[in-house]
């Protein structure tokens, strides 16, 4: 069990002790061993698309009546990586008047966001690649960039319906970016620590979604309109704008946006489950495992809505924003303040 | 500040105009100020091929207008000739083609519902009305051989029987379609993004559809409930009790609303035309070569996408002189660009989508 | 053997230093590419990459608070203003050399550059650099809040209003625009 639980952690320590005795100096060790947690993030973010892309072409099937991919191996276990094998055959073409340049970075900017955010998200106690006194802001902050690739990926296009893609998406992102911050603040009022492993630390009695829960709504909403997926997919909205800000990519390029959408999910879903669901505590099973299965399921509420729902219109997409969830967050972070005043003073 | 207007071309490849319509906005921002729709990309000239084959051989290019509702097209057609010669269908024959026609009419409203609700965004939505769809195509392929082409329908008749394994096989999809209907109601109905989508969007004034000459569903959702099944009844649709589903703000919530009561009113139908169901011929006789009289002659009947008129000129000879269809879908799109203005463009996607129109029946 | 030989050399070098200078010739080169370039686009990516790597240095000197803020605020938000506007414009493959107004100036716009540089490098003459200061005040966020709550409050509230004028304006400006229509 105690072994289970930090058999990651060991494995670090075994690598760092292999490094040591070579016999390195203590910083180049910590640079090694930075990149180690590079890479295994790199893996993470992998293994997290590679199956989710499978697992919500499965999801929809059942929702759908269908049986989904079941041709490849074992219950379709093979199709992504089928799939992504066809995409990297297929014929990379770029438009004659596009941004050449800017047009290839694009795909490649959009997974610097989330692959930056998981360093600082904690999987377990303790295992977490960097554990910075700021780690919510520095993840709000990471995340934040993630407007510029698609901005590019529209604009470097050079057609109308990428450009009118990008301009939704970067109105959206910017708009719901609010929303996730002030719903963060309030979790930051109670914990009084930016530190995500202390957040997690402080919800052993109660989860935090239970103290927040008007929080919690606005953060998986808002959430869920800052990783692009339905109802607010509306930057791509394929029976709107053809695939809006993808029109004009094919083959790997367009499939590292997908997968970045994936991976994005997940960064989005592993922080609320480290600020509002307890993150890797819970009993019996190791907390790495604890915090796959939050995430998981969140990963399926996301999914599932998706395929339950129709797509929002951008006008009612922004007044929706700006005219209920800024003013609630508001409303709550009022709340909150009172409370833990009250609380601080009087309990 | 000064801003531009743009234009964007929706079509003639994309997504949402079902097949290839080709549609000009011009744009500020994301508000459409302008259209111009272009259509002809799918003409195949079918009027024109009919002039070169006798009257029977015209049945199959029927089939190609509305491709989702052939059996309609067929029955269009058959009666028009069947009118120009006079001929007296026998009664069973006309029972099943009245089933027929209504079974077709669920199928073609399940592909415009689902497509629908689909280009709204809810992908899921299509699913559940196509495997309904299927149902209806599995019974025609075992009737006739096709699932999409049916060439079913024959001048005085009906080309084959329906048997014992039709009517059972009907009977078993008559049961099990208000439950999908009502799953599908609770679904998508109270849906406060699918509401705020659709209703007040793409309104159409009662004197505006009027006089766009607007027929169907779509025209009934304004509130005009014309229905030639009970205006000019033909086949024998005047012996049975059903209720012509009207609605009254012309946006694009009621005719979905309108469709989903529509085919229910169809499953009334067809239950009444199946416990009527009368022994006997299925076929009239008439003349091995089919030589109308030098003349012409005028039909119409509501298909399910509105209707179907059809005008056969005859000059004595085996072949039509001149066939024109009146098609319904290339009535009922003219109006998109009154109603696109000042709409978004998602909007102007539920117009299209709401209006459940096909392209090989606008081109012809 | 000669790995340690390899070893002792590595440990001779000042990783510290390679990396500032590594980030400086980055952070120095977008700056200049956002200057020269004649296509707006890539000038505004450059300019991100600048905030980016100026986060970078902040990073490095451990004032991991001022440099999140710096990614959320200038490279997360206020980029994002300029790529709207820029997204706007219609010459999308137009020099900015030519179609930007301040260019026609050469006599008042280096006037006003070497006004600017004469400023700053007056200030950074001026200034008793604290070396030794350890960055207690940059990274604890608290003695930052309280330091806007109480003594600076009158500073904090004033840039609160002067946002809100600004939305205001915009807001003015927009609606004007609408009204045209």
């Amino acid at each position: 069990m105690e072994f289970l639980d930090n058999i990651f952690l060991y494995g670090t320590s075994i690598i760092r002790s292999i490094i040591t005795w070579i016999g390195f100096d203590p910083a180049i060790t910590n640079m090694i061993m930075a990149a180690v947690y590079t890479v295994a993030i790199l893996v993470i973010c992998t293994l997290v698309a590679l199956f989710y892309v499978l697992y919500e072409r499965k999801l929809a099937g059942f929702i759908q009546y269908r049986p989904g991919p079941n041709k490849l191996g074992p219950f379709g276990l093979f199709q992504t990586v089928a799939d992504a094998v066809k995409l990297l055959t297929k014929e990379d073409i770029v438009p004659r008047n596009a941004d050449k340049a800017l047009h290839f970075l694009a795909p490649l900017f959009v997974f610097i966001p989330p692959i930056l955010a998981l360093g600082a998200i904690p999987f377990g106690n303790k295992l977490v690649a960097v554990d910075l006194n700021i780690g919510m802001l520095y993840i709000l902050a990471v995340t934040s960039l993630s407007t510029i690739p698609f901005f590019l990926a529209g604009w470097s296009s050079n057609n109308k319906y990428t450009m009118l893609g990008a301009m939704r998406a970067v109105s959206q992102k910017i708009s719901y970016e609010i929303p996730v911050i002030f719903s963060v603040l309030a979790i930051t009022m109670i914990a009084g620590s930016l530190n995500m492993s202390e957040v997690v630390g402080m919800q052993g009695k109660l989860w935090f979604v239970f103290v927040q829960p008007l929080s919690f709504l606005i953060f998986f909403i808002a959430g869920i309109a800052e990783t692009n997926r339905a109802p607010f997919d509306l930057p791509e909205g394929e029976s709107e704008l053809t695939a809006g800000y993808l029109t004009e990519y094919s083959g790997m390029k367009w499939a590292l946006f997908f997968l970045a959408e994936y991976c994005s999910m997940f960064v989005f879903s592993a922080m609320a489950t480290t600020l509002f669901l307890g993150g890797w505590l819970g009993p019996v099973l190791p907390g790495w495992m604890w915090f796959v299965l939050k995430v998981h399921v969140l990963m399926t509420v996301i999914i599932w809505i998706r395929w339950t729902f129709p797509r929002i219109r951008v006008d009612k997409l922004l007044e929706f924003n700006w005219k209920i969830l800024i003013p609630a967050s508001i409303l709550n972070i009022f709340a909150t303040g009172i409370g833990v005043y009250l609380f601080n003073n009087f309990f | 500040m000064r801003t531009q207007t743009y234009k964007i071309n929706l079509g003639p490849q994309h997504p949402s105009t079902h097949g290839v319509l080709h549609v000009v906005l011009e744009i500020d921002g994301e508000t459409i100020v302008g259209s111009e729709t272009n259509i002809g990309y799918l003409h195949r000239g079918i009027e024109k091929l009919a002039e070169n084959k006798k009257y029977p051989q015209v049945i199959p290019y029927t089939d190609r207008l509305d491709y989702l509702a052939g059996m309609s097209n067929n029955l269009l057609y058959v009666q028009t000739v069947e009118k120009m010669l006079g001929t007296e269908v026998p009664e069973r024959a006309s029972y099943i083609r009245v089933i027929i026609a209504e079974l077709m009419r669920i199928a073609n409203h399940m592909v415009g519902i689902g497509i629908y609700i689909m280009d709204l965004g809810a992908v899921t939505g299509v699913f559940y009305p196509f495997i309904q769809r299927e149902h209806i195509l599995d019974l025609f392929s075992k009737l006739c051989g096709s699932r999409m082409t049916f060439n079913y329908m024959r001048i005085g008749g009906v080309a084959v029987d329906i048997d014992e394994d039709f009517i059972r096989g009907t009977e078993i999809f008559l049961d099990q379609l208000p439950k999908m209907l009502h799953e599908y109601h609770t679904l998508v109905d109270e849906n406060e993004i699918f509401l705020s989508r659709t209703k007040n969007i793409g309104k159409i004034s009662k004197s505006q559809a009027e006089s766009f000459g607007l027929t169907g569903p779509n025209l009934r959702a304004s509130g005009l409930g014309y229905d030639l099944r009970k205006v000019a009844p033909y086949e024998v649709y005047d012996r049975f009790d059903f209720n012509i589903p009207v609605a009254y703000n012309g946006d694009c919530f009621d005719r979905y609303i309108v469709r989903m009561q529509e085919v229910e009113e169809s499953i009334k139908i067809i239950r009444q035309a199946m416990a009527q169901l009368p022994q006997g011929e299925i076929k009239a006789k008439l003349p091995r070569i089919i030589k109308p009289e030098a003349g012409d002659c005028y039909h119409q009947a509501e298909n399910p996408k509105g209707i179907l008129g059809c005008y056969l000129v005859s000059d004595g000879t085996p072949k039509p002189y001149r066939v024109h269809f009146r098609r319904p879908s290339f009535n009922n799109i003219s109006i998109f660009d009154e109603v696109a203005i000042g709409h978004k463009i998602a909007d102007f996607i539920a117009i299209m989508a709401s209006f459940d129109f096909v392209l090989g029946e606008v081109d012809a | 053997m000669s790995l340690s030989l390899i070893l002792s050399y590595f440990e001779m070098i000042n990783w510290h230093t390679i990396a500032f200078y590594i980030i400086s010739i980055f952070l120095i080169s977008s700056a200049v590419y956002v200057v020269l370039t004649g296509n707006i686009v890539r000038s505004v990516i450059a300019l991100i990459f600048t905030f980016l790597m100026t986060a970078g240095i902040y990073f490095l000197l451990q004032a991991e608070f001022i440099a999140v803020v710096q990614m959320l605020i200038y490279a997360g938000a206020i980029s994002v203003l300029i790529v709207f506007s820029v997204m706007l414009i219609t010459d999308r493959d137009k020099n900015i050399n030519e179609t930007s107004p301040f260019s026609h100036n050469l006599f008042f716009g280096s006037i006003a550059s070497g006004l600017f540089y004469l400023a700053v490098s007056i200030t950074v003459h001026n200034t008793s650099w604290n070396v030794t200061l350890k960055n207690k005040e940059f990274t604890d966020i608290s003695l930052i809040a309280r330091g806007f709550l109480t003594e600076n409050v009158i500073a904090f509230e004033l840039a609160a209003v002067l946002l809100l004028v600004a939305l205001a304006a915009a807001i003015f400006i927009i609606k004007e625009v609408k009204d045209d229509n």
